[in-house]
């Protein structure tokens, strides 16, 4: 019998560490000989911390919100021969979670299975297989081949062909060329690169190598940004694994080919996920985007040729090569092919890290996978691509997930990021709330994202506290128009995103704000009051002693009342009144 | 070479060029305010944006790689669009005042900051210049004008506004009694004829602009002479006529003919001008008296306001009573009162039915009546005037109280019930003049019974007749007038050649500020002007305010805050805002922080004009090697700020104002050697620097005979002493005091440098393998700069200097001496241990050699003297830059000796030496 816990970020943040603390006990206490390993995330982080029980039989157990005292029992338990425990099983290799029946894992599949920060459980899992075969058995172009026949495109957002930019790169002239790992995973609400970093470090090492051996390169460079302490960890101890093993450094595997990687942490500015702004920070200069042409293919790093590519692309590539292109080509659909990754968050029952099939839809990826909504309220809309996405409503909902059929809704594939609203998601504030992350995290470079998203930022602030003009969609439709045509980067271009796609399907929203000072959520503080019935208060005074800015009063026997010019809208009210009594409700 | 179209222009472009460079060189223009040749493309802007065939999109031409066949538009209706918006952008981000207010607040948009900057510079003939660019008679309306510039002026923010009137009315006397005053030029004749009925500020500005445009403009006035208003309104004592008189002829000089005592309806009609000229225009005034309406009004010894000074002025015999009451409360009033004082009435009374805050007169105006003893009574209202004997002895008031206010914003005045009566001789009705338009029956009038005329063309319902003045306005201010005429004439130039009139108000930028802006600003009181005694005052008409004397008028032009923004006459964001009509009204927002500090010697920083192109830092950065720009933050809070947040003095900033010069806006000025910063349209003069042996091409930019800045012409550099220290005086001697047949200064200096530069040493340097920088070059920095470019384009730069210097970052090699005498000697003692000396040096100096060598025995050569004698001898081409401020002749010599033994007399020219004394 073994044990592996969770214990990526998600784990560790759900007590992980406690969790680990007890097993370490249990097993001391008991004299038990039993193996106990740290995994990653599985992607199930909602029901972290989750602890597999590995019987001898191979069967696996999956326990969820696990604690110490959990764990001990669940040991005991399957010790004894009396497991599994139904109360704690969220999955098992017999029975395996609706939440992983969907999926298809390609990118994660060792992702909560190995131990990060085990070489040698990666490489029992058939890791550095691919590298092996690509050094002794494959030319470069033989790499191109397979990957032209996998259709693997960049993971980053844009789905470009991987193999036409290795080949750009490999048919550059020059000796000095670069590789570089697109670490910097900025959306918010994305986790997917974390993850895998935090779960399967090497799968991104051995892709890293073998486009290194496709392109060219002896130098790799993983920018991560510094927010990912776990990451960078388990990424220099694998790094230092594969030196010591021989799949990193000086003439690997006997091939002649050498490679060195190293990490550069990156200071957690947006842009700095822009591969020429990426670029200019690992010169050591301010992350701002360059022009392209010339593109990093032909300069990138230190005026080198450099191929970029996002962590999930690489960690693709030795399945690819292990399975063969065609393998990967057969999952999906014509146009976009093989699996992808998606951080499952906002209003869902199962949030958490899932890769699915191209070609799924997103009702699929959010019903069957997710589990619906959140308390069983009524979906509104799904944020594809973080700030730089948009939304797409319920009636959309069967568009399944391909670059070409995402794109023709507005929003972008993206990432990997995926917020599921629900009917109390005012969308206004939701495209407020974003640009506000976009217009912050400008570089400041071009006027277009510089000037125009403040001033589409201030629109939208005025529409949701009430001062909505005539016109004023019209305005940011204009202002829109010009950003995308003329910003200079793809952080400029797609910040209007999520205000036009806002406009196409929910028009409604907005102009019930402009033209009716309204908001129909109900959650632009400006355009809400929060009442008490007098008929239904009975004075037991909770929102009184809750409000924080104490503008309840009443006194026994009498309704409370609430002061509306005191009232900061925060809604405690409403979330303390007891159900039973349902009197605070908001107009 | 390849082919490509631009604007369906054939065009020829090489590898690696962009659109926007085949386009310049193919002489169409593309706006850019963030491209500069000399640096790497950058793509900020967004302006030079255009189209090719066959795509949707726009792309940057600053940075697209022109190729074959490539079909470019850079003008159609989505670039401008594109363009607009993105101008409208920047102007909605732009903290600034394009001009200044007073200009703005002067109906005529004189340019008031300028001409008191040229005060303040000494330059009074050139301020006059500048006056007449839009009054034609700049003496009579700075001694008349209520001057609405200093309402606006921001001075009064921090104790009280410029007395810009005064000096106008200073510089203007000050041009008449030189004595070569300032005359505009007229352009060549344009045989086309135009009539100007009335002499007033609005006919005689009229006929100004008309005349310098080439027209042969006639003036007609009703009256035996002319200045309409300004003889007839206005008494003497605030505006002599023999000034008035003196600034006519200068219009007259023109070829303007003026013909007196001609009415349009009496002696000559609106047809017949009509049908004689090419274009009439109608200033015909304002001059009939209002009607009080009160009972009694038609008696004798009641006149109306602007008769009694008209006949006062003409000379006509006006016999008044010693108790005189005057009516109304503007200053035709103040007039009326204080030439009846004039005239011997002892007691002399003004009725006025508000209160004295509610007075349109001049406060300085109604200060000076009190002075002369000019009572005021106020909230009184006629009710009836009564007469004893046929002669008027009394007058009936109603007492008022103040109400509600009125349209006109001030408290109307209600009867009270109360009255008053008051014994007076006359009564003076100045409450108000209107329009008299007999003759003109033909035209249009509006609903105040003046001439109808369009606001901006300034057309009658006739066409090819104008009109504009108080006739169209009703009456108003001198200035105003004026700035009618001025209009007027635009629009008929524009009608005259046929062009199409439209006129547009272009968007100017303004800055909101408070007095806490101005709280460390040092009290300065504004300059009196001194006044005739007021007893004195009473019994003649002599000119009551004397003007500045001009170390007056200077102190009191230096106490300008300067509020209009230097750059204003070449910021490319207000001119591009200009052709793309850009009017950011609509994205009205936020403006982004800005940093606050200042102490630059040479640099102001005035970020709220950013627009964030980096120029500054990139120019900084890549050209001149300093970096003491940078850029910080993120987002809408991006900021452009000396390196490291540190005061720009104390960064690497060596002040060549190259970040000022590239700027597009008023973001960067330059704190030029003269007294007074002001922001005006420049000439261009080219010549050279004389500061050191460099001799670099430099640009005087001057106004009339003030020099006012020094800049590097296109591409070129000027160090601080080349761009900040240079003294203008020295070169206007040199033309001047020559004893030889004459030559310009430019032909002088061009001929210098031509002999200094024999062999263009500067442009060899592109072309060495190996360069030597001897010494700091701390004093000539741009000889550093140049290194820096050579060692960019390829060249081995090896410097030797013991101080750190600007362009050690490209340094192949950096070695520090601290004596430079001793490793030269080492140096040439290298090359003859080696024998790496020319056969030719052999044979012609043999002795030389041999005694050097006796000399060099014994001394201990290093091995970096090894060294660098190896790299000079093995070089393909070699240069050796000298800084001669900070190496003696000593080390010169041992230099040229190295080079001379190692190669060939004609090698000298491979040393270049920067000292104050080589040219």
């Amino acid at each position: 019998m073994k044990l592996r816990l969770g214990m990526g970020s998600c784990g560790i943040a759900a007590g992980a560490l406690d969790v680990w603390d007890g097993i370490k006990e249990e097993l001391e206490q008991s004299g038990l000989d039993l193996q106990a390993a740290p995994t990653g995330c599985v992607g199930m982080c909602h029901h972290e911390p989750l602890l597999d029980v590995i019987e001898d039989d191979g069967s696996v157990y999956t326990y969820g919100k696990v604690n110490a005292e959990r764990a001990k029992e669940i040991i005991r338990t399957h010790k004894a021969g009396k497991g599994p425990l139904e109360d704690y099983l969220v999955s098992s290799s017999l029975q395996p979670n609706e939440f992983l029946q969907a999926q298809f894992r390609v990118a994660l599949r060792n992702c909560g299975r190995i131990n990060p920060e085990s070489i040698d459980e990666y490489i029992a899992a058939g890791g550095y297989q691919a590298l092996y075969k690509v050094l002794k058995t494959m030319s470069g172009d033989d790499v191109i081949d397979e990957l032209k026949i996998s259709g693997l495109g960049g993971r980053g957002g844009a789905g470009f062909p991987t193999w036409f930019k290795w080949n750009a790169t490999r048919n550059e002239t020059g000796s000095q060329k670069y590789l570089v790992c697109n670490a910097d995973e900025g959306d918010p609400g994305a986790f997917m690169d974390r993850s895998l970093l935090e779960s399967d470090p090497h799968s991104v090492l051995e892709g890293m190598a073998i486009a290194a051996y496709v392109i060219g390169a002896s130098t790799g460079v993983i920018y991560c940004r510094a927010e990912y302490p776990l990451a960078i960890k388990r990424l220099q101890i694998a790094i230092a694994q594969a030196e010591e093993k021989g799949y990193l450094g000086e003439d690997i595997l006997g091939s002649g080919f050498h490679l060195t990687i190293r990490i550069k942490q990156g200071a957690g500015a947006f842009v700095c996920g822009e591969e020429t702004a990426l670029i200019a920070s690992l010169e050591g200069e301010r992350g701002m985007p360059r022009l392209k042409p010339p593109y990093p293919s032909e300069k990138g790093y230190w005026n080198r040729p450099t191929n970029i590519n996002n962590v999930e692309t690489f960690a693709n590539v030795p399945w690819i090569i292990n399975s063969g292109g065609a393998a990967f080509a057969a999952i999906g659909t014509t146009d976009s092919k093989g699996t992808k990754v998606f951080a499952l968050a906002g209003k869902i029952k199962r949030g958490g890290l899932v890769e699915v099939p191209m070609g799924i839809s997103l009702r699929d990826i959010i019903f069957k996978v997710g589990g619906g909504i959140k308390d069983d309220r009524q979906f509104k809309a799904v944020q594809l691509g973080g700030p730089s996405g948009g939304c797409i409503p319920e009636r959309l909902l069967d568009t399944p997930v391909d670059y070409k059929s995402i794109k023709a809704t507005g929003a972008i594939m993206g990432s990997g990021g995926m917020i599921v609203v629900d009917e109390a998601t005012c969308m206004v504030d939701m495209a407020r709330y974003f640009l506000d992350f976009t217009q912050k995290e400008s570089c400041g470079k071009c006027v277009q994202c510089r000037i125009g998203t403040k001033r589409m930022l201030e629109v939208l602030e005025r529409i949701c506290e009430g001062n909505g003009q005539a016109g004023d969609v019209a305005l940011l439709q204009d202002l829109a128009a010009e950003i995308k045509a003329a910003a200079l980067c793809g952080l400029g271009n797609s910040a209007p995103n999520p205000v036009l796609t806002t406009i196409e399907y929910f028009a409604e929203e907005y102009r019930a704000h402009i033209e009716e000072k309204r908001c129909p959520a109900k959650q632009c503080k400006h355009l809400i009051t929060f009442v008490i019935d007098p008929v239904k208060c009975k004075s037991c005074g909770i929102c009184a002693k809750k409000c924080p800015v104490n503008c309840i009063t009443g006194e026994k026997k009498q309704p409370y009342v609430i002061e509306q010019e005191k009232c900061i809208k925060c809604g405690t009210c409403l979330e303390v009144c007891p159900t039973k009594f349902a009197a605070v409700s908001v107009d | 070479m390849f082919h490509l179209t631009i604007d369906g222009k054939n065009l020829t472009g090489s590898e690696g060029q962009t659109i926007l460079d085949v386009a310049r060189a193919g002489g169409i223009e593309i706006p850019t305010l963030c491209h500069d040749e000399r640096l790497k493309p950058y793509g900020s802007c967004g302006i030079c944006v255009v189209q090719l065939e066959g795509s949707d999109n726009l792309v940057r031409s600053c940075a697209t790689a022109a190729s074959d066949g490539m079909v470019v538009y850079t003008d159609n209706p989505r670039i401008r669009k594109s363009r607009q918006m993105t101008l409208e952008l920047l102007l909605s981000d732009h903290d600034g005042d394009c001009r200044p207010p007073c200009s703005k607040a002067c109906p005529a948009h004189t340019d008031c900051q300028g001409y008191v900057g040229l005060i303040a510079n000494g330059k009074y003939s050139e301020a006059t210049a500048l006056i007449k660019e839009a009054i034609p008679v700049p003496l009579s309306i700075g001694l008349v004008c209520p001057h609405p510039c200093e309402d606006a002026c921001r001075r009064q923010l921090v104790e009280e506004p410029i007395a810009i009137a005064a000096l106008k009315s200073f510089a203007a006397w000050q041009d008449m009694n030189d004595l070569q005053p300032y005359q505009v030029s007229t352009k060549p004749a344009t045989g086309k004829k135009v009539a100007i009925v009335g002499s007033g500020p609005a006919g005689l500005t009229a006929a100004f602009f008309l005349a310098k445009e080439g027209h042969q403009v006639t003036v007609y006035d009703a009256m035996p002479e002319f200045g309409g208003m300004l003889r007839y309104g206005i008494p003497e004592y605030r505006l002599p006529k023999k000034l008035l008189d003196k600034e006519i002829d200068n219009i007259r000089q023109l070829g303007v003919v003026f013909v007196p005592n001609t009415r349009v309806n009496s002696d000559i009609s609106l047809e017949e001008l009509h049908g004689k000229y090419d274009a009439v225009f109608l200033g015909i005034g304002a001059w009939t008296s209002s009607r009080i309406d009160c009972p009694g009004e038609d008696l004798p010894g009641v006149l109306g306001g602007i008769d009694f000074l008209r006949d006062v002025a003409m000379g006509r015999p006006v016999e008044i009573g010693s108790k005189v009451a005057i009516i109304g409360g503007g200053n035709t009033a103040m007039d009326a009162a204080r030439t009846s004082v004039r005239l011997g009435a002892s007691e002399v009374m003004v009725l006025y039915r508000r209160t004295r805050a509610e007075m349109p007169a001049e406060d300085l105006e109604i200060e000076e009546a009190m002075e002369e003893g000019v009572q005021f009574h106020f909230l009184v209202a006629p009710a009836e005037i009564s007469a004893e004997n046929g002669k008027v002895n009394a007058i009936r008031m109603q007492v008022m109280e103040l109400g509600e206010p009125d349209k006109s914003g001030r408290r109307r005045p209600m009867p009270t019930g109360e009255e008053k009566i008051i014994a007076v001789d006359n009564i003076i009705a100045a409450i108000g003049q209107q329009v008299n338009t007999s003759g003109f029956e033909g035209l249009e009038l509006t609903r105040w019974g003046s001439l109808a005329a369009d606001e901006s063309s300034f057309l009658t319902s006739l066409p090819g007749v104008f009109a504009g003045g108080d006739g169209v306005t009703g009456p108003g201010i001198a200035i105003e007038a004026v700035a009618q005429g001025k209009g007027a004439a635009r629009a008929m130039i524009d009608y005259l050649a046929g062009k199409e009139m439209v006129y547009t108000k272009p968007y100017l930028a303004e800055r909101q500020v408070s007095a806490d802006d101005f709280a460390e600003k040092i009290r300065e009181p504004r300059a009196k002007l001194k006044h005739a005694d007021p007893v004195a005052r009473r019994s003649n008409f002599e000119l009551v305010s004397q003007v500045f004397d001009p170390d007056e008028a200077q102190r009191e032009a230096s106490r300008c805050l300067e509020c209009g923004c230097m750059d204003y006459f070449e910021c490319k964001l207000i001119k591009y805002a200009g052709e793309y009509q850009a009017n950011p009204i609509r994205l009205a927002g936020a403006k982004h922080p800005v940093p606050v500090y200042g102490g630059h010697p040479y640099i102001i920083q005035d970020a709220g004009k950013c627009i964030f192109c980096s120029l500054c830092v990139r120019i900084c950065d890549e050209v001149i090697g300093a970096a003491s720009w940078g850029q910080v933050h993120r987002g809408f809070e991006t900021m452009i700020q000396p390196e490291l947040g540190l005061p720009l003095e104390i960064t690497d900033c060596i002040s060549c104002g190259e970040c000022v010069n590239v700027c597009p806006t008023g973001a960067l000025t330059a704190r030029d050697p003269i007294t007074k910063q002001v922001p005006l349209a420049l000439t261009k003069t080219d010549t050279h620097c004389s500061q050191c042996s460099m001799a670099c091409p430099q640009v005087i930019e001057s106004y009339g005979s003030l020099q006012m800045r020094a800049v590097p012409p296109p591409g070129g550099l000027l160090c601080q002493r080349g761009r900040f220290e240079w003294k203008s005086d020295e070169k206007d001697e040199i033309s001047r005091n020559a004893l030889l047949p004459a030559v310009s200064w430019e032909e002088a200096a061009g001929t210098a440098v031509q002999l200094i530069n024999k062999g263009g040493k500067w442009e060899q340097l592109a072309d060495a393998d190996v360069i030597f920088m001897v010494g700091s070059f701390k004093s000539s920095q741009v000889g550093a700069v140049r290194a820096r470019a050579a060692a960019a384009g390829g060249a081995r730069l090896v410097i030797i200097s013991s101080e750190h210097t600007l362009v050690d970052d490209m340094a192949f090699q950096k070695i520090s001496v601290v004596d430079n005498k001793d490793m030269w000697r080492q140096v040439l003692a290298a090359v003859l241990a080696n024998g790496w000396y020319s056969a030719e040096y052999k044979q012609t100096h043999a002795d030389r050699l041999s005694s050097m060598i006796i000399d060099m025995e014994g001394l201990t050569i290093g091995e970096q003297a090894v060294q660098l004698a190896e790299m000079y001898t093995r070089a393909r081409k070699a240069m050796i830059l000298v800084d001669g401020y900070s190496v003696d002749s000593e080390t010169m010599g041992l230099i040229a000796e190295v080079v001379l033994m190692t190669e060939s007399a004609e090698s000298l020219g491979r040393i270049i030496l920067v000292s104050s004394s080589a040219n």
